[in-house]
């Protein structure tokens, strides 16, 4: 056999999709990448990832090795299948070799003063930078594209004291996960890699896919000087900036489902410093999990879910506190468990529990952010209970039995869920710290293949059985719908 | 869940791909959802002289459809008809029985290739 029997089961969600198939996660096994990033910090969502897909080898080469100890240990435990190393030395030292694709992954001021045109040596590379909430990806293919870029970085960098910390952990985190996505797609030569540079910012929720390989006018949305977009501190920020939003410290996030989705929300939310994270999870670990469910490990097979989840977001954060609902999220219970929350995250796998919950948190009056996520797809909406659109609005009605994907094995690449998870988790911080723009009235989609985002704007639907102009929902129904397998 | 011969043709199908020209082409599966399976064929002089397929599905789907192929590569039409869902479940040294009767319709996806093929051949008659 080409895979063993333990790497069939765990990465099980990948080999089931034609595009990888066995012989693909065996290539993705063999693979070597090195990452050159400015910490174990900043590096850990793109190596949660990069492990939890089975990325064979991994070398990288950390500004700050201060917490990879910890870091490396957690990423072997959560795949027992990959070597990770650690190799302090400088950048223009490191020689082409075995490795399939280098990653540089950081800030744009890690970038100006650690990086030079020689990083990008042996491409193909890939580059993701962030600044405060905005990033930018693009795969190099030639290393006069390095130069171009660091000059770029190095006349538009932002003048900020400090760059926004709550935006540069999501836009991390988010870069993280494209670049495992990118990764794939360079080692398995599969999808539109990004050669065209993908920027996003995550204040305003924008995405563009520039149309030329080279950077027009900038990497970023935002410009240098503007500085009041931006959210950074700078000597001429207004005052309004200088004081910090409101806190996340004392809000409170529940998180239905602690899987592939659940697991980025969590991570992600937990590094920005939320007062409560609530999970809710009746589900063990198991091994075809870990392709993608970062919270949990090998060496956690076999514990309830929240139980695995608790112990790495306490090592996380020892400051946030963890309320465990070690249960089936049902039309009992939905409303007493939504309760205590200031916003609540769809983190489920199937659409009896995605309905209930829509129904549950619009007549809880409960904002509620929703994702999905199939194959190598995902899309997100956020709902404000009377501001807009439910979920409902577009999809009235659970779909028919027998049309339900979650009744058979479906597949999802493993970073998928975590560009939506991450999503998830911006949107909640903004909405809880009423900073920015949020996804209301909106539908965004996200195609891994194209490295694309697209939102759709729509309003509300007059004709919602649950929040049009006659709803015919007034209360939790039945949700339970048999599977026909 | 699955046996050790299932996980091997699960994680490393035979015969995967299309047949440009295929002289036969069989579907099978729910069109909406579900496990859904094509498979090409070369005839030769009666005899099936090469198969390959396309599988969405899970596992069994992927499993059974990988057996199929090999099960009736190199023969005669006759007996390709006869390889039923069940033989291809036994070939596999079994498959659960929660995914007996949904995934494993490889054969049925076979039998709709051959019919393809005959029916061309009455057209082009």
């Amino acid at each position: 056999m080409i895979l063993s029997k333990e790497q069939i089961n765990r990465y099980l969600r990948h080999i089931i999709m034609p595009e990888i198939s066995g012989a693909g996660q065996r290539k993705l096994l063999d693979a070597e990448v090195e990452v050159l990033s400015e910490s174990a910090e900043v590096a850990a969502p793109l190596l949660y990832y990069l492990a939890a897909v089975g990325i064979g080898r991994i070398n990288c080469v950390l500004a700050d090795n201060q917490g990879q100890d910890v870091l490396f240990n957690n990423l072997m435990d959560l795949s027992s299948d990959i070597a990770i190393t650690s190799d302090s030395k400088a950048p223009e030292k490191i020689m082409p070799g075995d490795i399939a694709c280098r990653i540089i992954f950081g800030s744009e001021i890690y970038a100006v003063y650690n990086l030079d045109s020689e990083s990008a040596r042996g491409c193909p590379a890939i580059i993701a930078i962030n600044r405060g909430w905005d990033g930018y990806i693009q795969v190099l293919q030639q290393r006069e594209q390095m130069e171009n870029i660091l000059a770029e970085l190095q006349t538009s960098k932002c003048d900020c004291i400090s760059p926004n910390e709550m935006g540069s952990i999501f836009s991390t985190c988010l870069l993280g996960a494209l670049t495992t996505i990118e990764v794939i797609k360079l080692l398995l030569n599969i999808g539109t890699s990004a050669y065209n540079p993908l920027s996003f910012d995550l204040w305003t929720m924008s995405f563009e896919n520039q149309e030329k390989d080279i950077p027009a006018a900038s990497l970023f949305f935002k410009s240098k000087g503007e500085a009041d977009r931006c959210q950074c501190i700078s000597p001429s920020s207004p005052e309004y900036l200088k004081e910090s939003p409101q806190s996340l410290a004392d809000r409170k996030a529940l998180i239905v489902g602690t899987g592939g989705l659940g697991s980025p929300t969590a991570y992600a939310l937990a590094r920005a410093g939320i007062g409560t994270i609530g999970l809710v999870d009746y589900d063990i670990v198991d091994i075809s999990n870990l392709n993608r469910q970062i919270l949990h490990s090998t060496s956690r097979l076999g514990f309830l879910k929240v139980d695995s989840a608790e112990i790495f977001l306490r090592q996380l954060n020892p400051d946030v506190s963890i309320v465990k609902h070690n249960t089936d999220f049902n039309v009992d219970n939905a409303v007493e468990i939504i309760s205590g929350y200031d916003v609540i995250i769809d983190g489920v796998d199937n659409f009896p529990a995605r309905y209930l919950l829509n129904d549950a948190c619009f007549l809880n009056h409960k904002p509620m952010i929703e994702a999905g996520v199939a194959g190598f797809e995902g899309m997100g909406m956020t709902i404000i209970p009377g501001h807009g659109m439910c979920y409902r609005c577009l999809f009235p009605q659970i779909p028919a039995p027998g049309t339900i994907p979650s009744c058979s094995e479906t597949g999802v690449l493993g970073p998928v869920p975590g560009v939506m998870g991450f999503i998830e988790a911006c949107e909640a911080a903004k909405l809880l710290t009423g900073q920015g723009m949020i996804l209301t009235d909106s539908l965004l989609a996200f195609d891994a293949l194209e490295l694309s985002f697209e939102i759709f704007q729509n309003g509300k639907n007059e004709a919602c059985p649950l929040c049009g102009l006659n709803p015919t929902i007034r209360e939790l129904q039945n949700y339970q719908v048999k599977c026909d397998n | 869940m699955y046996n050790d011969l299932v996980l091997d043709h699960f994680s490393d199908p035979r015969n995967v791909g299309e047949i440009v020209n295929a002289d036969g082409i069989g579907d099978v599966g729910n069109p909406v959802d579900g496990d859904k399976i094509r498979i090409y064929i070369k005839v030769d002089n009666n005899i099936l002289t090469d198969i390959r397929f396309k599988t969405l599905g899970c596992g069994a789907a992927i499993a059974a459809s990988s057996m199929v192929t090999v099960m009736a590569k190199g023969q005669p039409l006759e007996v390709c008809l006869k390889i039923s869902n069940e033989d291809v479940a036994k070939a596999l040294g079994g498959l659960p029985p929660e995914k007996l009767r949904c995934s494993n319709i490889a054969a049925d996806a076979l039998h709709s290739a051959i019919a393809d093929y005959r029916d061309k051949l009455v057209g082009s008659r």
